[in-house]
């Protein structure tokens, strides 16, 4: 037979020939979106935070539901533990897809693609490899650091410093910035100039370079794109999605098939964090009540953020249930409210249309608080602006740090910032030393350890 | 019959002419063809003689004349053969062996010039001789033993013969068929069975684009008997190859009616793809699902690289060549029917707590957490009862129905062979089943003098129902485990019940919203013209065509057994297969023999083509949400398309060739040579794959003639490579998978990525095979045997390597990279009796052993695979020891005191179980100081075997077949919830072992109960159990009713039997089933039970009837 006779034809679309068309490069750019909604990835850092900064019980059936979780609460961190490798990678592969439209919509000429809107693909790829990078160093620390497309074979990379990473990522958010459009002139779920600023704001905070962050987050609060909703709880109401106070939002909408998981467009931890005894739910991420008692008295948002044995929801609807947390992991019976939506709202089973809110006006108002008050600015006006929202008046703490700390914590409860709060706070030993964490041994998970051998040190 | 022919007068002289060339030329003269075996028969006499208008048998008296030869003529065939008592050598006795008996007309004109032997015959014998295949033989050879009286059967197989006295002893023989004695033993009527005669040097085998005498072959090679294959109640062919052949390990993934087999030809060979090809009347196919096993013939297993080397890179794993019947030329028609119904079972039941027993253990496990009572009926578990038996409500006593009939038959142009099938077999587990309906028509046909034409063809359409049975959560048998026994199947109502205790589903219930099935339709057949160029050159051409129609639909109504197990929308999914796959062969032979000197030439051509698409469509929301009307068309939200799987495509072209020389049918050699192309490489797009392999037949040779208890020896060595290039085609390119959404404005918005990584240095896996074998016949050919030692490594090997996560790469990218090594042995050795009176017995076994290791991985150290419930993997694969090691923690007993736990500890005197308490697990320090956490248990047996025995007495038949591994561990993954200390789900009965209190107990296995337990779960060698076991795969016991009352009903054969199938096993392991194949994660998942579906227990009746 003649060589052409092997000469078959792919049945797929292949890399080495796509990327000529703007429909090409659109669809390219929402695969790297897609990494955003996959649930696995994004509860992630929802449990850690608020399971692992022991604001909450891990909860569900008991310890042997979800085990790998169990060592971490004593801060027992080993690099075998089977549910680090699951973000770990996911977030890389988030980072291959942007590289991949970085370099290959980067490379496309102009009769197959308008220069503004290669230049709105490439930033929009830009800033969700800024997120996922951002994810990865919270989470683990120094990582490799991969800025192109790798090819078959020579894969090892050296762990990239903490300088390096965040010169990346502050580099990819300030590209972002310089080109996307504002909130509002543009689809709702794309990154927004707004967005890149705040993640950039966010990275300084991190980083702690306060100056740039406050004067960074005076740029969001300057312009005049946002504000905070009128009731506190609006925030997690389906027809406030996407609304005043939404800075950047993972989307969720029902795919309204019977598809689990990531198979599906819709959120899965909603239905991970409802009572056992309510629905359908699986009763992780149990508050405690140790956390519940660090709300002041007559704070809104109390009531916003916990769901109490027996409190009636939904008063006077058809979805009024009353809520029973009486299973067994649910030990202070509280549940978490901000994600919990009528009944009447419910997807199927994992499929919930709850949008996942990854930063609000109010968190970019403490973060300019915080910033403030750790270079002796008017750190009490951005924190006055959060507390008149609920209706509180002064803070009653006196130390402008303290001050604020005990603001987020109230503010943003049940939301995946605890761990990550106290962490970069230097406040590690103090709040968790009782649950056995360590300073500088326990600030950031290990890397799996499939991933050792690949990574040189 | 043969008087027309015999009639015809022929005139041919010969001069110095040597017998074989006086044949050639009375072939070209005659419609006649001589066979004969040439190790047999020596044609190099020289003769000069010559005939006007004689007789065939005139001419054949006289060239025959004075030689150890005699005749016999079949329709237009002649078989020549040596004369059994070369002694007595007269034409007498050539005549009243030939056809004298029936009155040839030859008989008048060759005049005996000497008389027959002096016997005055007191005694007459009559009978009927038939096949292997209950089919009347014609022209079997009957002598009187010590004499030379004899006559051989006419068409219907019957056979009169007046012998000396009652206590004579008769000896039937046939070319290619074992001989049998058997004492008349003053019976007038005796009927007999010939067996094909596996060991006999004359016995043909299959092999690649050819035949070749067994006495040649240079390669290993395993030959399967059809009547074996026939013997077992099975869905598919593949099945009943378990434990038949040396070297071929076969293990069920699953007892579920329909389940595909796991099959590996020594070893483990490569970390892909691993299963043989299989070789159907010349037609290679993937698998064998389509096939009836009433139909085949034959099956040859082809085992080293000197055997396989000519099917290239398809048959890098091994081939099993399979010959499906064909007609005989017959003047009788032959209509079989064979029936048989059977009843499965489980075998055995797994020990489950009932309900009192889980309610103590539970109560006992939350009071040692110190949880408060939730449920205060389990506290009170005296009054709970045995409660609900799970397994029981899931499982039943299933039917298994078989209908065969056959119609064969031929003339002298035309022989055909015809079937239908019907078989259906309901699983143990309820609503599985498996239901095929095939027909197969095989022909051919002598169409020109130098051309046969002809074609097998079968169309196969199946139906399997399934449940889950898979899936490592949910799995029917799972649910089943799982589930507490105090809940009931169903509520006061009528309606399912729902567990309060746990979030296990109701299996009973999972069941009953179950409703799935595929479908398969299969039309597969190849059309094949031989063409003789000329008297040594043969061309063939042979396309085989494969049309495959599948569709697998699954259908869940709206339902509410509890708020976790419902369904809050109808959702009908099909997927739908097609394919066309051909294989077009070209090929020549051309075989010379001069002096001693032997040899054959093969060279031919090869295409190959696939493409196989899948249409994947999921539809919610159905009209009737009960779903009567089962079709797209009646869904209210038709929401997704999609391609399930990529459309499979792939060509491979090939050329290749094979060299065979023999000198004095005591030196063999053979060389095979064959270069593929594959559609799957782009730089390395051809391989080329030598053989070569050597035999000397030592048995023959005159130092070895004084062992008089050795019929023959023979030493094989062979050295081959070849290729292999299964994996997923178009690894050269990274191809887009869409499907990647986002929502954007509340609209969900298709996305693409690229998950893989181009390679276009991907090529060829090479396999190299060393192979050294002794075959060996003793004591008159009653005993035989074959020994093969093999070493065989696999370099370039094609593996799916796990990329480094930070390369964002997800899926695995094939690399060539690996080097695995497979050494083995294997034996086989077979018994026959010589048949005296009326009993009769063989009895035959088999061995193989291999050792696995993987020599290099390409730069990792290591590739973990076959996660197990969330917790981790369970499999291993590391440089320096065999594939799909388990891994985990080793146990040392239990803590007895707190003293313990606190003396527990590193070399720093950090606690090591600083959680632990009393009663918990100690796990294991290894060399460093802290836990060790490494390999526990090898998935591979360290041998299999199968032995059967077959005995015959009178009208009886008895057969038994064993089966067995020996050696290898198993991963009992059902363990991790029917044994974990915090009695969430119900639990084994071996968990009333627990632990309770100081010195109580030191097993591991049963640490102390307690709810919050997160110590004793880890994956340890708690998990792993020995996996050997032995069992009785078949027994048969059969009664053929006595001819004399057959022939007033017209009927030839009649016989019924009895049968059972996996009536017993030996072992030791605790599971459902100790055969646990391939699981959920592919290759490197081996030996991991989870809650594999067993194999049942099937009780047959049957019967075989032949008219």
């Amino acid at each position: 037979c003649s060589d052409s006779f092997l000469d078959v034809k792919a049945p797929s679309v292949s890399e080495e020939s796509f990327f000529t068309t703007e429909k090409q490069a659109d669809l390219a750019l929402t695969g790297c979106y897609d990494i955003l909604g996959w649930d696995d990835t994004n509860y992630f850092p929802f449990w850690l935070g608020d399971i692992l900064g022991h604001d909450a019980y891990k909860g569900g059936e008991g310890p042997g539901d979800q085990p790998w979780i169990e060592p971490l609460l004593n801060f027992q961190y080993n690099a075998g533990n089977p549910g680090l490798p699951v973000p770990f990678q996911h977030y890389y592969f988030g980072v291959n897809r942007c590289n991949r439209v970085i370099e290959k919509v980067g490379a496309m000429t102009k009769e197959m693609i308008a220069d503004d809107k290669k230049a709105q693909v490439v930033a929009e790829a830009r800033f969700l490899r800024g997120y996922y990078y951002f994810e990865l160093v919270k989470i683990f620390g120094e990582v490799p650091l991969v800025d192109k497309l790798m090819t078959a074979g020579n894969y090892n990379l050296p762990k990239a410093s903490f300088d390096e990473l965040w010169a990346f990522i502050e580099a990819d958010f300030k590209a972002a910035e310089s080109v996307l459009l504002t909130k509002g002139h543009q689809d709702v779920g794309r990154a927004t100039k707004g967005a890149a600023q705040a993640f950039l704001c966010k990275a300084y905070i991190f980083e702690k370079k306060w100056t740039e962050a406050l004067s960074k987050a005076n740029e969001i609060i300057d312009s005049g794109d946002y504000g905070l909703e009128e009731h506190y709880d609006d925030n997690w109401k389906l027809d406030h999605e996407n609304g005043i106070e939404s800075v950047f939002e993972i989307q969720f909408t029902p795919s309204g098939t019977d598809a689990w998981g990531d198979d599906n467009e819709g959120n899965e931890f909603v239905i991970f964090t409802r009572s056992r005894n309510n629905g359908d739910g699986w009763g992780f991420n149990c508050p405690k009540q140790s956390f519940a008692d660090r709300f002041e008295e007559d704070d809104p948002r109390f009531d916003a953020t916990f769901i109490e044995d027996g409190e009636v929801l939904w008063e006077g609807t058809d979805d009024e249930t009353v809520a029973d947390n009486q299973f067994s992991s649910c030990i202070d019976l509280l549940m978490g409210q901000k994600y919990q939506i009528p009944p009447s709202e419910w997807g199927l089973q994992s499929d919930d249309p709850n949008n996942w809110i990854v930063i609000r006006y109010a968190e970019v108002l403490l973060w300019a608080a915080e910033a403030a008050a750790h270079t002796g600015g008017d750190w009490e006006s951005y924190l006055q602006q959060v507390r008149d929202r609920v209706g509180l008046d002064e803070t009653p703490v006196a130390d402008p740090l303290q001050a604020v700390y005990h603001e987020r914590e109230v503010e943003l409860g049940m939301e995946g910032q605890r761990l990550w709060d106290i962490i970069r706070q230097g406040r590690g030993e103090e709040i968790l030393g009782e649950h056995g964490y360590v300073e500088g041994v326990n600030n950031y998970l290990p890397i799996p350890q499939s991933q050792l051998n690949f990574i040189e040190n | 019959r043969d008087t027309a022919r015999a009639g015809d007068k022929i005139s041919v002289s010969f001069r110095e002419t040597s017998l074989k060339e006086a044949f050639s030329v009375l072939e070209t003269k005659t419609t006649y063809r001589f066979f004969y075996n040439h190790k047999v028969v020596d044609t190099s006499r020289k003769v000069t003689l010559s005939f006007s208008n004689s007789t065939i048998h005139t001419v054949l008296g006289e060239l025959l004349k004075n030689t150890d030869l005699t005749y016999k003529i079949k329709g237009d065939q002649i078989v020549l053969k040596k004369r059994r008592n070369v002694e007595s050598s007269t034409t007498a006795a050539l005549f009243s062996t030939g056809e004298a008996s029936e009155g040839s007309p030859g008989m008048a004109d060759a005049a005996p010039e000497s008389a027959v032997a002096e016997v005055v015959p007191a005694f007459s014998v009559s009978g009927n001789v038939k096949d292997e295949a209950g089919q009347p033989m014609p022209g079997v050879n009957v002598v009187e033993k010590g004499t030379a009286n004899g006559t051989s059967t006419d068409t219907n197989g019957d056979y009169h013969l007046a012998v000396q006295d009652e206590n004579a002893t008769l000896v039937f023989t046939f070319i290619g068929y074992a001989p049998q004695e058997v004492a008349v033993s003053s019976r007038s009527v005796i009927a007999v069975s010939m067996a094909l005669d596996m060991q006999s040097l004359q016995e043909i085998v299959v092999v690649g684009y050819g035949t070749q005498r067994k006495s040649d072959l240079t390669g290993a090679v395993s030959s399967v008997k059809a009547d074996d294959i026939k013997k077992m109640p099975v869905a598919t062919v593949d099945q009943a190859l378990q434990g038949r052949a040396s070297g071929v390990t076969v293990t069920a993934n699953s007892g579920s009616p329909g389940a595909s087999m796991q099959i590996r030809v020594r070893g483990i060979g490569t970390i892909n793809n691993s299963s043989p090809l299989f070789v159907v009347d010349g037609y290679p196919v993937d698998n064998i699902s389509f096939l009836n096993a009433s139909d085949i013939a034959s099956m040859e297993v082809l085992k080293d690289a000197s055997a396989t080397a000519i099917y290239g890179s398809r048959g890098a794993n091994g081939v099993i060549l399979i010959t499906t019947r064909s007609g005989k030329k017959s003047d009788n028609t032959v209509i079989s029917f064979d029936s048989y119904i059977g009843f499965s079972q489980m075998w055995r039941k797994p020990g489950l707590l009932n309900a009192s027993q889980w309610g103590m253990l539970n109560t006992e496990a939350q009071n040692n957490a110190g949880n408060p009572i939730i449920f205060p009926e389990l506290q009170n578990y005296q009054s709970l009862g045995k409660g609900t038996d799970w397994v029981d409500e899931v499982t039943r006593t299933a039917v298994t129905r078989n209908n065969n009939l056959s119609v064969s038959g031929g003339s002298d142009k035309v022989t055909y062979f015809i079937s239908a099938n019907n078989y259906k077999q309901e699983g143990i587990v309820n609503k599985t089943d498996f239901e095929r309906t095939s027909v197969r028509i095989n022909t051919s046909v002598k169409a020109k003098r130098w051309l046969t034409v002809g074609e097998n063809l079968t169309l196969e359409s199946s139906t399997r129902h399934k449940v889950n049975e898979d899936d490592e959560w949910s799995s029917v048998l799972i649910q089943a485990s799982n589930i507490d026994p105090v809940t009931p199947v169903h509520n006061a109502d009528g309606s399912f019940a729902a567990t309060k205790y746990m979030d296990t589903s109701n299996p009973a219930a999972q069941i009953y919203y179950t409703n799935a099935f595929a479908k398969e339709f299969n039309v597969v057949g190849n059309v094949f013209g031989e063409v003789n160029l000329t008297k040594n050159l043969q061309f063939r051409s042979n396309l085989g065509l494969t049309y495959l129609f599948g569709k697998d639909q699954s259908f869940v109504p709206v339902y509410t057994v509890s708020t976790s197990q419902r369904n809050e929308i109808s959702t009908l999914q099909n997927t739908s297969t097609t394919g066309t796959t051909w294989t077009w062969s070209n090929y020549f032979t051309y075989s010379k023999t001069f002096g001693q000197h032997d040899l054959s030439l093969l060279a031919g051509t090869e295409a190959y083509n696939t493409f196989v698409e899948y249409f994947d469509t999921r539809v919610t929301d159905l009209i009737d949400d009960q779903g009567q009307f089962r079709y797209v068309d009646n869904a209210l939200n038709i929401y997704a398309t999609s391609g399930g799987q990529p459309t499979d495509v792939k060509r491979i072209s090939s050329l290749f060739g094979r060299f065979t020389y023999s000198y004095a049918d005591k030196y063999l050699f053979t060389a095979n040579i064959r270069r593929d192309g594959s559609s799957n490489f782009v730089a390395k797009r051809y391989g080329v794959f030598p053989s070569f392999s050597a035999g000397w037949q030592i048995g023959k040779e005159n130092f070895m003639t004084g062992l008089g208890f050795l019929s023959s020896l023979k030493l094989r060595a062979g050295w081959g490579s070849i290729g292999n290039e299964k994996i997923p085609a178009f690894g050269y390119q990274n191809p887009g998978r869409l499907g990647q959404s986002y929502v954007f404005n509340n609209q969900i918005l298709n996305g693409i990525t690229f998950p893989n990584v181009a390679n276009p240095n991907l090529h060829w896996e090479t396999t190299n095979t060393t192979n050294i074998g002794l075959d060996g016949a003793l004591f008159n050919d009653n005993l035989t045997f074959t020994a093969e030692y093999y070493i065989k490594r696999t370099k370039d090997m094609l593996v799916a390597i796990p990329p480094p996560s930070h390369t964002g790469i997800q899926d695995f990218p094939y690399q060539n990279v690996g080097v695995m090594e497979n050494r083995g042995f294997e034996l086989e050795l077979n018994y026959a009796s010589n048949t005296t009176g009326d009993f009769g017995y063989k009895i035959g076994g088999n061995f193989s052993m291999y050792k696995n290791k993987v020599i290099n991985l390409g730069g990792l150290d290591q590739i973990e695979a076959a996660p197990l419930r969330n917790q981790g993997n369970v499999s291993v694969t590391k440089v320096g020891s065999p594939v799909a090691q388990f891994q985990g923690y080793k146990t040392d007993g239990l803590f007895q005191t707190e003293a313990d736990v606190l003396a527990h500890v590193d070399n720093d005197g950090n606690l090591l179980q600083p959680d632990a308490a009393p009663g918990d697990i100690r796990y294991a320090k290894g060399d460093d100081g802290q836990l060790f956490f490494g390999t526990i248990g090898n998935p591979l047996p360290k041998f299999t075997y199968g032995f059967n025995a077959t005995l015959n007495y009178k009208a009886f038949d008895l057969s038994v077949f064993f089966q067995g591994v020996y050696g290898n561990d198993v991963f009992n993954g059902t363990k991790v919830y029917t044994e974990r200390p915090d009695a969430a789900y119900n639990l084994s009965t071996r968990m009333l072992n627990r632990w309770t209190g100081a010195g109580s107990t030191n097993d591991a296995h049963f640490p102390r109960l307690n709810a919050a337990d997160a110590n004793n779960n880890w994956f340890s060698d708690r998990y792993v159990e020995k996996g050997s076991y032995l069992r009785m795969k078949n027994i048969q016991l059969g009664y053929t009713l006595p001819k004399a009352f057959l022939e007033k009903i017209k009927v030839q054969t009649l016989r019924f039997y009895v049968s059972a199938t996996n009536l017993f096993t030996v072992t030791k392991y605790t599971g459902f089933d100790p055969e646990i194949g391939t699981g959920y994660y592919g290759s490197l998942d081996l030996g991991i039970d989870r809650a594999t579906y067993p194999q049942p227990r099937i009780v047959t009746g049957g019967v075989n009837l032949t008219f």
